[in-house]
Order: structure tokens, then sequence, then C-alpha cells
């Protein structure tokens, strides 16, 4: 028998503690389409009686039931491959069935990151694991994560999130507050785990750091936000992606495009019913308390200025992005609106006609795609390191331009309009327009035909170990042994980088290229804060990614191209007098620094996203943070203090500490 | 009739603690005399500066001539709030203050065993009280088996915890030393049927049956004003907390930070985590809440052999096993540490906050206790009425009183969200305010807060007293003005009113 290509799965639509306060019990309820996968089995001996039975452990993640909050309970596994499940989409959603919980987290994580998959043209991996080194107990070796653990019951919290140092994702339970009879039964409970939103956000969470495993470094103001925003608008977008969804919405507005932000009003019920979680709560609009009347919240082009609080400056990003999805949508069912109405776009007195609130849905839902592809292909074209809002736009622009480089629609234009009604302006961008943030196509790169040509072959045979690989272990394997090389014959890319750039005619051009110092003797090197690498012979810098994008763009094209990944950094010591910045001095960093910095000393990256094209065999972009930027310096630098010293800080406990208790999420998302 | 014209305000050095002798003057005659709170936090001293010679100091200070003897004699006895850096000087074993004369004690409505909203509230503090201890110790066993196998999750983590755990055991120990009845690791003793903990209980009883037991209780509520006292004839005193909770009964927390005030009952998000804890606690009895299950009417495994008896939880239980380092035993403990800094601003928000006003000029003396934000958003909601005899009746509102303030004890020792900022500290714009801070810096990471207290010497013009600051000297920093900031004149008539001793020091304020 050929295997099924989809495995069907009801799951709720919205979290049931919100579903009584929308009016839509009817379609508190939606069919989750996964690709479909095999599933561990209970025992792998033909002959047992459980052969036929699965767990809940599939090729990404891995379903364990214990509850530790309540006398270390433990919650059979659902059987998912149950012959009478599959033949009804699995379990009916309910708040009372451990079982069913197991599905809806099922669910909703592979649906998120097929969708990353998607977007990203190739299979995502987990964030590796690092463990002492065995020969030398001092270093850091990577290790390959095949699964994310997940635990829907772990704690007795309004809270999840994703520790990045066990690599699970932890889900709370808490009672429902009884102050609030209308909307939750008293002494009921609400589950974290069966929220599509909450899943989803902590699956982006954990999927971010496996893409850019610096991002949990805070670094700037916007590096803590980012991770929220982005988390908040994967999960809303995904979840405006299911047409039922936003049909009652829709038939609400009754296709007014003034009242379109109806589907504001929606998305902020996401964000509320989401509590402390995340930027959505009020990141679009509020309600007013006596008036009951919800109006959008007026961007201001302080907003990113002034904004400083993570959770509120994530708000300004989700708002952005959320700006542009109703922008596009309003723009594409105008002429439903036109054809349902003769022409005068104003519709007749009573309900819409359910045909066209099907067309609106699916529309809507199709523009929820869109925005939520563009939002994470634009992922693999930021910098490796201290993302900000405005790397982030320059991204989505450049991103955009290499998968629809006709831009009919006008996406483009409403990504950057409504960045800069919220002030987000990126750093040495004279203009907002397309053509100035979009990164430098094809930059000058003289490297000599022969380097060129045997670099450009290495990165094919890159593309032809991996392309055909299914098995993620495999990829990780492979690409690794591509980034170190393999043996004493094979050189890595690394090695590659060194011979064929950095020792190239176009050596001094590629460190411009990359803001990267490769300072070529020891000395030099240590004076300037740098380690020097015997082996390169030069500073060390790491490769800290290699991969394949295989793109199809929507107009149906294919994008071939090689991701690779370059960070260093450097000890600074400085100083602040009198508001003006000093750097004192630079220190080689040890090979752990995370822990136990001074308040002068810190840790300064610098890195460059290199994106080569295949078929053009040319480096396409480079998108770099420069090691050299004493401005970046300044800014990090102050932060930090300001970190170290919180203004709406907490007294007892700081904050370093309780990143490295269970991982920043833990604690960004219980307040 | 004789009006008082000054106040002689004593700040004991004695350690991180409050302790505040206010002595009321006409001319030289001493009218009244009232102390506001008396304790250390556990563990902590100065040296040569204990609590029992704080307390002879008092002794001095207030004594009257009954029958050729003297008699240590208080007009008024306050007690903002059950916390040990504020009541340990009542713990019945030192009998430090036995033989005083009390004429009435002054508590927060809070404490009054007959009010229905105060059960409650000390109710839910007494189940936190439970919780967050058992916790701790939980939390304890749990970091000696702190995993190694994680590059910098090792001894990292293990420190981490360690210092997680020490801090949690420090903000527990604002609760009280530990007492025969039950013995815990984290210092504190707690009993179910009390509000906080047995010692800081054992303290404010040793006060209301034994040291004030003649005298007249009164319980304070917001909005009150006091001025009928003879003695005290030109002052007024306005009840700015603690904050009657309006909570209780609203759909949702306000936003912002006045959801602060007391979050523990009108939220929910730390519910869960409490019924938890209790119900480990007391395992076995199946008395609390949701008996520690979430799911209620399933048909559920229990018991180990049924367990053992299905095949898939056994399989994945060995899979579980087989990777001790992505386990979540305990995780979900780490609530402990959001749950004890809950309750330690909900205790501190049932402070007691005074204003003591002299009517004629309007200068105001400001005690807030420890009370934190909410407590300060809520004085706003107030404002107190008063018989004038030129005007008839008169608003006075926390703006008026904030304004007026002369003087300011530094709310919870400087820390960092117990002084208002917009609606507090910007609003005292009298150029005469001058700032005590009863603290001890170390005490804890956080406290005083280094960017508030540099406000408060912007504000108070570099007139901010330290109580027991290491190294700090106070009549180092008096002995040079400093620069541009003040003119000599107000220099010299804040120093001329500052007196230095190693036991105290003490500021007067002139009406």
């Amino acid at each position: 028998m050929v295997k099924p290509a989809i495995r069907k799965l009801k799951g709720y639509a919205f979290d049931p503690s919100l579903s009584i306060r929308l009016d839509t019990a009817q379609v508190n309820r939606v069919i989750y389409t996964i690709e479909w996968e095999d599933l561990e089995r209970v025992s792998d001996d033909p002959d047992s009686k459980h052969f036929n039975q699965s767990l809940p452990i599939g090729e990404y993640i891995e379903i364990f039931d214990i509850d530790p909050a309540s006398g270390e309970m433990w919650y059979p596994p659902v059987d998912l491959n149950n012959k009478y499940l599959l033949a009804q989409d699995g379990l009916e959603p309910s708040v009372s069935n451990p079982q069913f919980h197991q599905q809806m987290v099922y669910a909703v994580i592979m649906t998120t990151i097929k969708n990353f998959e998607y977007a990203l043209g190739r299979k995502i991996q987990w964030a590796e694991r690092t463990v002492p080194k065995k020969d030398d107990p001092l270093m850091p070796e990577y290790k390959f994560v095949r699964r994310i653990r997940v635990f829907p019951h772990a704690l007795r919290q309004a809270n999840a999130y994703y520790n990045p140092f066990k690599k699970s994702m932890l889900f709370g339970y808490f009672p429902a507050q009884p102050a609030r009879p209308d909307l939750h039964i008293p002494g009921g409970t609400i589950f974290t785990c069966l929220s599509h939103d909450i899943i989803a956000h902590e699956t982006t969470h954990a999927i971010l750091d496996g893409l850019k495993r610096r991002y949990i470094d805070d670094t700037h103001p916007d590096t803590r936000a980012f991770h929220e925003a982005f988390a908040d608008i994967v999960a809303l977008f995904q979840h405006f992606t299911f047409p039922e969804v936003l049909k009652h919405q829709i038939a609400k507005t009754r296709g007014d495009l003034n009242s379109q932000n109806l589907l504001g009003q929606l998305a902020e019920e996401f964000g509320k019913a989401m509590g402390g979680h995340g930027s959505l709560r009020d990141a679009i609009g509020h309600t007013d308390p006596n008036t009951g009347k919800w109006t959008p919240h007026i961007p201001n082009t302080s907003d990113y200025a002034t904004k400083l609080e993570f959770h509120e400056r994530g708000s300004i990003l989700v708002a952005a992005v959320f700006e542009v999805f109703l922008n596009i949508y309003k723009s594409k069912i105008r002429k439903y609106l036109r054809l349902a109405t003769n022409g005068t776009g104003v519709l007749p007195e009573g309900e819409l006609h359910p045909d066209l609130v099907d067309i609106l849905a699916k529309d809507a839902s199709s523009t929820a795609l869109t925005v939520l592809r563009i939002c994470i292909r634009a992922i693999d074209y930021c910098p490796p390191i201290d993302i900000t809002f405005g790397d982030y736009l320059r991204a989505i622009i450049t991103s955009d331009m290499d998968a629809v480089p006709n831009d009919t629609e006008n996406i483009r234009i409403a990504f950057i309009e409504a960045f800069q009604r919220r002030g987000i302006f990126p750093k040495g961008i004279k203009a907002m327009a397309a053509e100035s943030l979009v990164y430098e196509n094809c930059p000058e790169l003289n490297l000599g035909d022969t380097n060129a040509k045997v670099f450009n072959d290495f990165l094919k045979e890159f593309k032809n170990a991996i392309g055909y690989e299914t098995n993620r272990e495999n990829i990780h394997n492979i690409t690794k042994a591509f980034i170190a090389g393999s043996g004493a014959t094979k050189q890595g890319i690394h090695g590659r980088i060194n011979s064929k750039f950095i020792q190239s005619p176009g050596g001094e051009r590629f460190k411009e290229l990359t803001g990267l110092n490769f300072e070529q003797n020891k000395p030099d090197c240590e004076e300037k804060g740098f380690k020097f690498s015997s082996w390169s012979s030069t500073a060390s810098y790491s490769v800290e990614s290699l991969l394949l994008a295989n793109r199809i763009t929507p107009d149906g094209r294919i994008n071939n191209h090689v991701i690779v990944a370059l960070v260093q950094k450097r000890g600074i010591k400085a100083s602040i007098e009198d508001d003006v910045f000093r750097i004192d001095s630079y220190f080689v960093p040890k090979s752990e620094e995370n822990f136990n910095q001074s308040h002068n000393e810190f840790i300064f990256r610098g890195g460059c996203t290199l994106i080569f094209d295949l078929d053009t065999e040319k480096l396409k972009y480079a998108i770099c943070k420069n090691i050299n930027d004493e401005s970046r310096m300044e800014a990090q630098f102050r932060y930090r203090s300001g970190y170290f010293n919180p203004d709406a800080g907490s007294t007892y406990f700081d904050d370093h500490m309780l990143i490295n208790l269970s991982g920043p999420f833990a604690f960004m998302h219980s307040h | 009739m004789e009006t008082i014209n000054s106040i002689k305000i004593k700040m004991f050095r004695h350690g991180f603690g409050d302790c505040f002798l206010l002595r009321f003057y006409h001319q030289t005659k001493l009218k009244y005399k009232i102390l506001i709170d008396c304790g250390l936090k556990l563990h902590d001293k100065v040296e040569g500066v204990s609590m029992s010679d704080i307390v002879e100091q008092i002794k001095e200070d207030t004594f009257i001539v009954k029958n050729n003897k003297k008699i240590p004699h208080l007009d008024a006895l306050v007690i903002t709030h059950e916390h040990w850096d504020h009541v340990s000087g009542f713990k019945p074993e030192d009998k430090l203050f036995e033989g005083f004369q009390i004429d009435n004690l002054w508590l927060g409505w809070t404490e009054d065993p007959k009010d229905e909203v105060a059960k409650q509230i000390n109710k839910r503090l007494a189940e936190g009280a439970i919780a967050l201890n058992f916790a701790v110790e939980k939390l304890k066993e749990e970091t000696a088996e702190a995993d190694t196998t994680s590059m910098y999750m090792g001894d990292v983590l293990k420190a981490v915890k360690e210092d997680y755990n020490r801090i949690l055991a420090d903000i527990v120990n604002f609760n009280g030393e530990f007492s025969a009845a039950k013995k815990t690791e984290s210092g504190i003793s707690i009993n179910k049927d009390l509000k906080i903990s047995i010692d800081t209980q054992r303290a404010l009883e040793n006060v209301i049956q034994n040291l004030a037991k003649k005298s007249v209780r009164k319980y304070l509520n917001p909005g009150e004003i006091i001025d009928n006292i003879e003695q005290l004839t030109g002052v007024r005193i306005y009840v700015l907390g603690p904050p009657k909770n309006k909570q209780i009964n609203k759909d949702a927390p306000s936003k912002g930070e006045k959801k602060e005030v007391y979050m523990s009952l009108a939220n929910a998000q730390m519910d869960g985590f409490i019924k938890g804890m209790l119900n480990m606690e007391q395992a076995g009895k199946p008395t609390v809440l949701d008996n520690g299950e979430p799911f209620s009417g399933i048909e559920k495994l229990q018991g180990i052999q049924e367990i053992e008896a299905n095949e898939c939880v056994k399989v994945m239980q060995e899979k579980y096993k087989s990777e001790p380092w992505r386990t979540v035993k305990n995780d979900w403990l780490d609530a402990a540490g959001a749950l004890a800094l809950q309750m330690d601003s909900d205790t501190n928000n049932t402070s007691v906050v005074l204003a003591f006003e002299f009517i004629s000029s309007g200068k105001v003396l400001l005690f807030p206790g420890d009370a934190q934000v909410g407590n300060w958003l809520s004085w706003h909601d107030y404002t107190w009425k008063l018989k004038d005899t030129i005007l008839g009746t008169k608003s006075v509102t926390a703006t008026d009183l904030l304004n007026q303030t002369v003087f300011y004890k530094a709310g919870h020792h400087a820390s960092h969200n117990a002084t208002l900022k917009k609606e507090g500290l910007e609003l005292m714009n009298n150029e005469e305010l001058v700032v005590f801070i009863p603290e001890k810096k170390g005490a804890y990471p956080g406290i005083p807060y280094d960017k508030l207290v540099e406000r408060l010497r912007e504000k108070a013009k570099e007139r901010v007293i330290f109580s027991a600051d290491v190294d700090y000297d106070p009549e180092e920093k008096l002995k040079n003005k400093p620069d541009n900031i003040i003119s000599d004149k107000d220099w010299k008539a804040f120093k001329d009113n500052v007196v230095i001793d190693k036991k105290f020091i003490e500021y007067t304020v002139k009406g």
C-alpha cells in the first residue's frame, strides 16, 4: 500500500477559553492537514500486540505527557495511527482529554514546521546542543538534535516556553480566574497547550533558534523584541490561513472596507487569550472598556525611538506587518465588492451573501499565507547576529525581490510604508524606497578565475551531497563535514574561504564585504581583541552555518542558493564618562564568555550572511554587521549597562540569572 | 493651646530594617511620641548597634516619670506591615519592649480580624507562604542533582541555581526566623492558620496581647484623617494606605501597574502553582482545591501497578529516563521566584502609609512603610475633606500632600518599585525636601536602586541620608556643601537640624 500523503487531525480553531467570548462556538474547530509521517511504534517486534500502535514521536518532535506538578502523573500517549482515529480525523476536540491535547500540539507544531520548510526551501533543523568535548572538556562540541521534546502539561503556571538548554517546549495550565465567570467556568482549567497561537509561538522560537542561534543574545533593544514579535507574526498569520477562522468576523464587517480592521480586533482577541504571552495583546488596537468599541492604534513615527520595553517594542513590528496584510487584502477584495454591488461599492442593508463571505475569507487567508511566507523567507536574508527591525525590513525587501521580481501587488511598498509610519529606518539608508533598501545585488568581488571556479564547484558539490538527502541527521553531518572538511585531503568551506577569498586578490574587498577582520599575525590580532587561529593564520572566525535553499518562487522559478554565515568575536573593555563612550582596550575572549562578564567588559560580535547563487555562480548578497563598527559597539555597551541595571528591572533576581536558569523565553513570557 | 511646632525624627542605624521614632514638640516641651516599626533583616547586624542598644535609646528618649520611676512611654506605636525587618524588635523572647507604656496601637485595616476582605487577603498570603516555603525546599533538593552532561549547564547552572535559591530564601526571610514549631531550611516557619509566618505573627501578637494590651487599638483606613488628638494640636495625620482592594470584584485587573495591589487575590496566574504546592505538601490528604489533578472525570491511570500495566506509558518512561538532561521534573518550581516576589510585594502593599502635616505651614512628613507601586497609586483615589475655619470645607489630595512633603522616609529601603515616579517622587517639589533611607547596601541585590537614589539626591539637593550603609559616613558627607545645587543658607539650615550619632541620625522639622 502506498502511504497516504496527508494526515488529518481535528483541533480547536480558537483557544477554548476564547471561544465562549467570541460567538464562534460553531466554528471552533478546524481540521489540520499535515504531511504524513511515520510515527514511532510502541514495539518494533512484528509479533508484539503493540506493533501497530504508535507513539506521538515523529521526525521532528516527541511528545512526553508527564505532569510533574501533579504528582508526576503520566497521561497515556495518543495513538494517532489507531485505525479508528485515522477514520475520523483524530480525536474529537476536548478540554478534558489529555490525549487530545497531545494531538493538538502535534498538529499545530507540524503545521508550523511545514510552513517554515515551504518558505525556506529546505528541512528545518533544531539548534544544536552544546556539550563538553570528550577529549577536551573545556571546549564545546555541538550535537545534532533530532527532536524537540514537547511537554503539554509541564507547568502549573499561565506560561509556556521553549527551553533552549533542554531543547524542549513546556506548556503550563492554570485555573480559570474565578473573577470572570462569564468567560471561564470558575474552577475550570485553562491549558496553554490548547491554544493554536501559543503553540505556534513557542514552535517559532524553537525554529528561529535553530536558524539563528545568536538571536538569543540580547545585544540590542530589538533582539529580544524581534524573537517575540516574529513568533507572534507566525502565530497570527498561520492562524489567519484558516478561512473558517475568519468567516465569522468578515460576515460581521459586512465587507465594509473601513471596518476591515475588525480582523485586527480578532487578532487582538487572539493576543489577549495568550495572556502575558508575546507582543500581540495590544499591538494592533484596543477595546474601550466603557463603550466596548474597538479602535486600531494610530502608528506614530516616534514609536520605534520611544518604545523600548521588549513586549511593547515587539508590538511595533507585529502592528507594521499586520498593516501590510490589511492593505494587501483590502486592495484584493475591492473587485469583489464592486461586482457584488454593481460597481457602486455600497453594499445593501442586511447580511452579506455567504458566497461573498466565502470568497473574502479565502482571499484573506491566502493573503495571510503570502505575508507569512514573506516574513519567514526573509530570515535567510538577515545577518547572523544583532538583528534590528531595520535589518529585517531590508531582508524582507531583498528576499521578496528575489522571489517576485515584479512587484505588481505593491507588497514591498506596503511593507516600506508600514515600517516608515512607525519610525523604523534601517541604518545608513538614505531613501525609504525598495531600490535603496535592497542589498547590493552581486557585489563586485574579483577572486581570480580559478579561485572562483573551485569555490563554485565546491558549493555545487555541497548541493549535490545534500540536495536529495532526506534524513536530517545525515544533512546535519554532511553539512558539518563540508564546513570543517573531512580528513587531511578534503578541505572544508572554512579552509576554502581562507584560501579562495582571504588570501586571493579579492581579499581586501572580501574583508570589506563581510565586515570582518582577518588580521594576519598573532600580536596584531590579540591587541585588537581577536583570538588568533594558527590553523588559518588569521584572526579566528567561525562558519556558523552552511545552508542550501531551494525555493520555488510564486511565479514558478527555482532559486538555488547556498547561504553561509560567518561570525567573529572580540573582547572590548569600554567606559562611559560624561556621557562619552570610550574604548579602553581589547581583550581576547575566552572560549566561553557568556557568563560572569564584568560591567566594563563585553563580547562584541561581527557577522555576515553570504548568499551564493548556484545558477549564476556568483556571490549574490553579503549582509554584514561590521566587527569594527564603533557606533554599534557603543549601542551595545549602553544597552548592556541598562540591562544590568534596568529601569523597569526587578529587585532581587537579575535578568542574567533568570536567563541562565531556563532560557530567556521562560521569563519573557511570564510577565 | 500648645501647638506643635517641631518634630524630631530619629532613624536608627541598626542595619537593614526600619525603626523610626517621631517626637512632637511645642517649643522645647515634648508633647507626643510615635514609634513606627522596629525590625531588622534576619541575620543582619551592625557592629556595636544592637537591637537592645537602640531600644535603650528609645527608652531614654521617651520616658516619663511616674512615682519617681522612669517609665518608657509611647503615645502611639505604628506597625506598618508584617515583615521581619519591621517587626523583629517585638519578638517575645527578646523582651525588648517590656515595661513600655503604650497608649495607642495603630495597625492597617488588613490586620483587623473582623474585616472580611482582610481575611481573604491573609488566607491567600498564608497559602502562598506555605507553598513558597515548600517550593524553596524542593528547589534545594533539585539543585543538588543538577545536570552536568551539558556544556555550561553543569557547573554554571548549579551556581545559578544556588544563587537563585539563596536569594529566594532571602526574600522568604522577610517573613521571619525559624521557630521551634516547624523548622525549615529556609529559616522560616509557617502555619496555615496564620498570615505569613509564625514568627512575624508571634511578634505582632506579642504587641497586641502583651506589650500594647492596655492600649487603644485602631485599624487605619485610607482616606481617614486623625486630627482629634489634643497633644497633637497643630498636626494632622492623613492615612493613605494600606489600600482598600477595589479589584476583588472587578472584572479584569486594571491596566498597568495598578494590578500589583494584592495581585494574588485578583490574579489566577499563581493559583495553580500554589495549589500544586499545597497538594504536594499535604500529600495523601485529598483536601485541597483541584486535588492536584488538572483533569477531572477522565479515565486516568492511578498507582504504579496500573502505570506499569500500560505498555505505552512504560515505553515513554524508558525513553524519558534515557536522557536525563532534558527531563522536566522540577522546572515548574521555578515559578517560586515569581511567587516570592508577588508575596513580597503583596505584603509590602499592606503597609500603613501616614502623612503628618503641620497645619499652619502645610509641611508634610511622609512615612510610606514599604508601600509599592500599587499602594502609591491608590492614594490618588482619595480626597481628604477638611473643615477649615476660614474656607468652610477644603479638599486635600495626595498630590497636595506630596507637593508639600519636606521629609520623606524612602519606601522599601529605596528599592526600584517602592517610590512611584510620575505620581510620586516627581510631585515632591518642596524646596526643603529631605530624604532618609533605612538600608544597608548589599543586603539584597538591587536595593537600594541606584537610579532612584540618584533622582532622590537631585530632588532633595543632596539632602539624602542613609542609615546603615557599610562604609557610609554621614558626618563626612555633611562636612562639605555640595557644589552648585543648594544655597549655603539652605545647606546650613539642613546641617544644623541634623544630629548624628552612632546609633541614630536625627532630623528636626520646624513647623
